[in-house]
Parts: C-alpha cells; sequence; structure tokens
C-alpha cells in the first residue's frame, strides 16, 4: 500500500505540555482519513507539524516519502493543501483575488483554472464581495478553494465542519466526497463529530492524550460497530451447524462463544439447538455505535 | 522569493493601512508648504528639503503601517498558506522586509511628488542639486529600513495586528522622544559652544553616550534632515542605520525560523 504521509513516534512539548506523545501513524493513498479524538488530543498539533507550523520536539515524518529533516519536504508540501482551524484568507479580498493572492504565493504562471475552482466550492456567484461578508460556511468553502490552488493530490481539513449550520455541513461533506472521488485527493481530516466522519471516512485513526490508540479501515470499523447478538452455549460446533442450516452469518469467539449477525427467531434456534443437546447459556444484544466503540477505546470521562 | 514579492505587492497596493499612511505622507509636504505660503513673513524663496516633511511623522507611519500590514497574515491566518506552500521562513521574512520597505519609499516618493507639485509653481525650483537631493533621500531611505526592520521584528515576536500595533507605536514613540530630547540638548550645547568659542567636543564628548545617540537614533537622523543639508558625519549614520537593519532583519528571521504559528 502506498502511503501520502507516515510519522513515527512524533512528539510536540509546549512549555509544561505534552501535545503529543509518540504519535505513529500512516495515510494511504486516496483514501478519506478520519482522525478521530477529543478536544485537545493532539489532532490539530499533528496537523500544524506535517504542514510546517510548528517543528516536531522529536519523532519524525514523511510526506510522499520525503523526511521532515530533509530539505525536499518543502517540495512535498507543495503537493498539499491544507484548513487549519480556520480559514486561512483575506478577509478584505473578494474570493477570486484570495484564490489569485494564492496563485501568486505559490507561483503559478497564470489565473487558469481560478473560476473552476469557485466553481466547485459554489462560490461562482459572490462577485466583488468582499470575504468579510461571507457566512462561516463560505469562508470555510473560500478556505478549501485555497488550499485546493495548485492542485494539491493530499488536503487536510482540521474540524472542516465545526460551527456549521446543517445545509453547511452537507455542502462540505459533498465537496470532500467529489474531491475524493473525482481528483482522487487524499484528505486527512480530523474531528471530534463521529457520525460527521462516519459519512465521509474510508480510514480512521484514533488518537488520545497525544498517542494512536487506533488505526483501522472503515470496514473494519463497521464490523467492530456491526449490530449482533453474542450468543454463550455448551457447544458452539452445534451451533455452527443449525446457523448453517439456517443460512445465518455468525462469527465463532471460543469454543462457547458467538456473534450472530442477524435477526434471530429464538424459539426456531433454541428447539433446533437442543434437538442436538446443546443449551443456551445466554443471549446478549450487541448494537456498538460508533461513539460507544470510540469510548470503549479511549476509555470514557473527562481527561 | 520572487513568488512571495510579487504576491505581497500585489496585497501592499490593495491596503488601506498603506493608503491611508501614503496620503499622510503627502499630506505633510503639501501643508507645510501651504502654510509656509499663508504666513507672509515667510520669504518668497525656493523651500529646499519640504519634500521630506513627512520625516517628522515618519515614525508614527511605519510604526502603524509595517504591524498594520505583516499583523494581518497573523491574524487571518494567510501567513500559514505560504508556509504551507513550501517556501522557507527566511524568505518569507524577507519578501515582508523588502515589500514594507518598498512601501515606505513608494510613500517618501509619493511625498516628493506631491509636496513639489505644490512647492515649486508657489515658491520656485528647488536650489539644492540633483546630488544632494539624491543623497538627502537615500539619508531618508536608511532611517525607514531601520525603523522598518524594528517594527517587523516586534511584528513577528507578538504575532497579532492589534497588540504588535499597540507596542510598535509605544516604542515608536520612545525612540522618537529620546531621538528629539537628545537632538535639542546637543544643539543647545552646540549653539553654547559657539557662542563661548571652544569645541563642541568638550561640551557633547567625543564618542560619550549623547554624541553616539545623537548620530544613531533616527529620530535624531531625522531632524538633522529637517534641518536642511547633509550631516557632517553622515557615513556613521548609514553605518549605525544598517547595523540596525542587520540586527533587527536577523533577529527577527531567528525568531520567526523558531516560531510555532498558529
Amino acid at each position: 500500500m502506498e502511503f501520502v504521509l507516515r510519522t513515527k513516534d512524533l512528539v510536540k512539548k509546549y512549555r509544561g505540555f505534552t501535545a503529543l506523545s509518540g504519535l505513529t501513524m500512516s495515510i494511504p493513498k486516496g483514501s478519506i482519513y478520519g482522525f478521530v479524538g477529543r478536544n485537545g488530543a493532539g489532532k490539530t498539533t499533528l496537523i500544524r507539524l506535517i504542514t510546517g507550523l510548528q517543528m516536531p520536539t522529536s519523532g519524525e515524518f514523511e510526506i510522499y516519502g520525503e523526511k521532515n529533516t530533509d530539505k525536499k519536504i518543502n517540495d512535498s508540501r507543495k503537493r498539499m493543501g491544507a484548513v487549519v482551524e480556520t480559514p486561512a484568507i483575506y478577509l478584505d479580498l473578494s474570493a477570486k483575488d484570495n484564490l489569485r493572492q494564492q496563485y501568486r504565493v505559490l507561483g503559478m504562471p497564470d489565473f487558469k483554472g481560478i473560476d473552476e475552482l469557485l466553481e466547485l466550492v459554489g462560490l461562482a456567484d459572490t462577485g466583488r464581495k468582499k470575504a468579510k461578508h461571507f457566512s462561516l460556511g463560505m469562508r470555510q468553502r473560500l478556505g478549501i478553494a485555497v488550499a485546493l490552488c495548485g492542485n494539491p493530490d493530499f488536503i487536510v481539513l482540521d474540524e472542516p465542519v465545526n460551527g456549521l449550520d446543517p445545509q453547511g455541513i452537507i455542502d462540505i461533506r459533498e465537496l470532500i466526497l467529489k474531491l475524493n472521488h473525482e481528483r482522487n485527493i487524499t484528505i486527512l481530516i480530523s474531528s471530534h463529530i463521529l457520525e460527521e466522519l462516519s459519512k465521509l471516512a474510508t480510514h480512521y485513526g484514533f488518537i488520545d492524550g497525544g498517542k494512536m490508540i487506533r488505526e483501522m479501515s472503515a470496514e473494519e470499523l463497521e464490523n467492530a460497530c456491526r449490530k449482533s447478538v453474542r450468543m454463550t452455549v455448551t457447544d458452539t460446533g452445534v451451533l455452527s451447524r443449525a446457523l448453517d442450516e439456517m443460512n445465518i452469518e455468525y462469527k465463532i469467539l471460543d469454543s462457547q462463544t458467538a456473534d450472530v449477525f442477524a435477526k434471530l427467531n429464538f424459539t426456531q434456534i433454541a428447539l433446533k439447538l437442543s434437538e442436538q443437546g446443546c443449551e443456551i447459556v445466554t443471549m446478549e444484544e450487541k448494537d456498538e455505535s460508533l461513539e460507544s466503540f470510540y469510548i470503549s477505546l479511549v476509555g470514557g470521562g473527562e481527561k | 522569493m520572487i513568488s512571495l514579492l510579487s504576491a505581497g505587492f500585489s496585497r501592499l497596493f490593495r491596503n488601506l493601512a498603506f493608503r491611508i499612511a501614503t496620503v499622510i505622507m503627502a499630506f505633510m509636504p503639501v501643508m507645510s508648504t501651504l502654510l509656509s505660503y499663508a504666513d507672509k513673513n515667510t520669504p518668497r524663496e525656493p523651500l529646499d528639503g519640504v519634500y521630506n516633511s513627512g520625516l517628522s511623522v515618519i515614525w508614527i507611519i511605519i510604526g502603524a503601517f509595517v504591524p498594520l500590514f505583516i499583523g494581518q497574515d497573523y491574524d487571518e491566518k494567510t501567513m500559514n498558506n505560504r508556509i504551507m506552500a513550501g517556501h522557507s521562513r527566511a524568505s518569507i521574512y524577507l519578501a515582508d522586509y523588502i515589500v514594507t520597505l518598498t512601501g515606505a519609499v513608494f510613500m517618501q516618493a509619493v511625498a516628493v511628488i506631491a509636496g513639489s507639485a505644490v512647492a515649486i509653481p508657489l515658491f520656485g525650483m528647488y536650489r539644492e542639486t540633483v546630488l544632494s537631493f539624491a543623497v538627502d533621500q537615500f539619508f531618508v531611505v536608511c532611517i525607514m529600513a531601520a525603523y522598518t526592520a524594528i517594527a517587523q521584528l516586534i511584528t513577528t515576536v507578538i504575532s497579532s495586528k492589534n497588540y504588535a500595533l499597540d507596542v510598535s507605536m509605544v516604542v515608536a514613540l520612545a525612540l522618537f522622544i529620546a531621538g528629539n530630547a537628545v537632538f535639542d540638548n546637543v544643539c543647545k550645547l552646540r549653539t553654547k559652544a559657539q557662542q563661548e568659542n571652544i569645541a563642541v567636543t568638550e561640551l557633547v564628548g567625543e564618542n560619550s553616550a549623547k554624541d553616539i545617540m545623537f548620530w544613531s537614533l533616527p529620530a535624531s537622523q531625522s531632524d538633522m534632515l529637517l534641518g536642511g543639508g547633509v550631516p557632517e558625519k553622515s557615513g556613521r549614520m548609514i553605518c549605525t542605520d544598517l547595523a540596525a537593519v542587520v540586527f533587527f532583519t536577523a533577529a527577527g528571521m531567528f525568531v520567526f525560523r523558531r516560531k510555532d504559528i498558529k
């Protein structure tokens, strides 16, 4: 698998406070990587490090294979765009002028593609209106447009839906999906709104206390959060034969426990098992939401 | 670097603080000329050096303009865009210095043009030579370069438009007061030395703190230029200005390169 970003044992200390304590993560190319963690977990710190706004205290990372200690990292950074916390835009300039300004910063030879970018983020009709008169959602979209200048193939969005109204959230979500599907842009999104991330992400990284707790694909997460019935029986061999006959999906956990992924007719299964001398000891419905999964990972309560 | 300069200059000419500062700088020699014209006691002879009138307020102008211009990049986080675009911090800092200093030079150019456009028709063509004018303007640029380097360092350390503006104005005011106080004091001592027919160094001291400040502080240098003519220790003045530029710019770059940007 090809990775856009890899970090190894990244540490960032501020005066008397450790924001990242040995964070290791990998972002696969073409993915939408949901970076999940509570406020203060270290999400924004990691983003500041990889975008070059801050230097790590120790550890290393590489973007497109270029290490942070290598001078070529600046070339790799030209392939990425980012919106860190709030959109970085000139409030006294219009949307178009903001993009022109970023084109100049990037040293682009002309202003080709600006209209297309404005169209993409839905700001084509803002004319000469200055960014200070934009709504929060419009500013956020302009910030994303600025990050997209220079056709990056990796963009980093730090809490992109924070403070947006429902329509604004939908707009940003659709834009992110469009960028990933149509332009094949790898996207790192940090958020503490799990529900929103679950509609986008193909991969997840769960961070807490400045450390990566777990990285997993959306598929793995879906399996972990799947609705199931956990059955404890005297013999899972008998149970598996009965479930096969009933064409029901299941997973044997040990000689006495299995997870069954379907709505069960309890009487039918109980009769089938009893015919073959197998007893049901307990049955417990499992319905782990993304949130409860996250809580089980990081542990509940305030830190 | 070229792309940073291009972006910086494009923004400079749209910047409100820069436009207001330019108008004030242009207004100073025009007002000075018109006041002289209105004063019937002023002899009707060419107003040499009137175009330098803006020097009396240059400390406020640069002290406000630089934090407002560069501070905007911190407040609106657009500094991030330049760093994330892969530019080195040293080139970003230098580009900002070049852009703001060019802005200050542009203001002075506008002041010269505006002042001359009023002064020459009313009082006649200046008597000073082109060379003398060029040397004069070189000194003005040196003074502005020193003020700009100081204001940029303050903005970089504070990283906030409004707070940087406050601190920059306080520092500029302190430099202005100190420079003027030293200038007035030394001028009085010079007059006294002339009256008593003794060497100035006997009263001021050679390379004393007062003497060094007299030739080094930008406000004192401005007063000399406003007094007319090229100062006698011009080489020393240029050296101290350039040393200030190098020192404050190096310090600013050092801070900026190690700075955690939020």
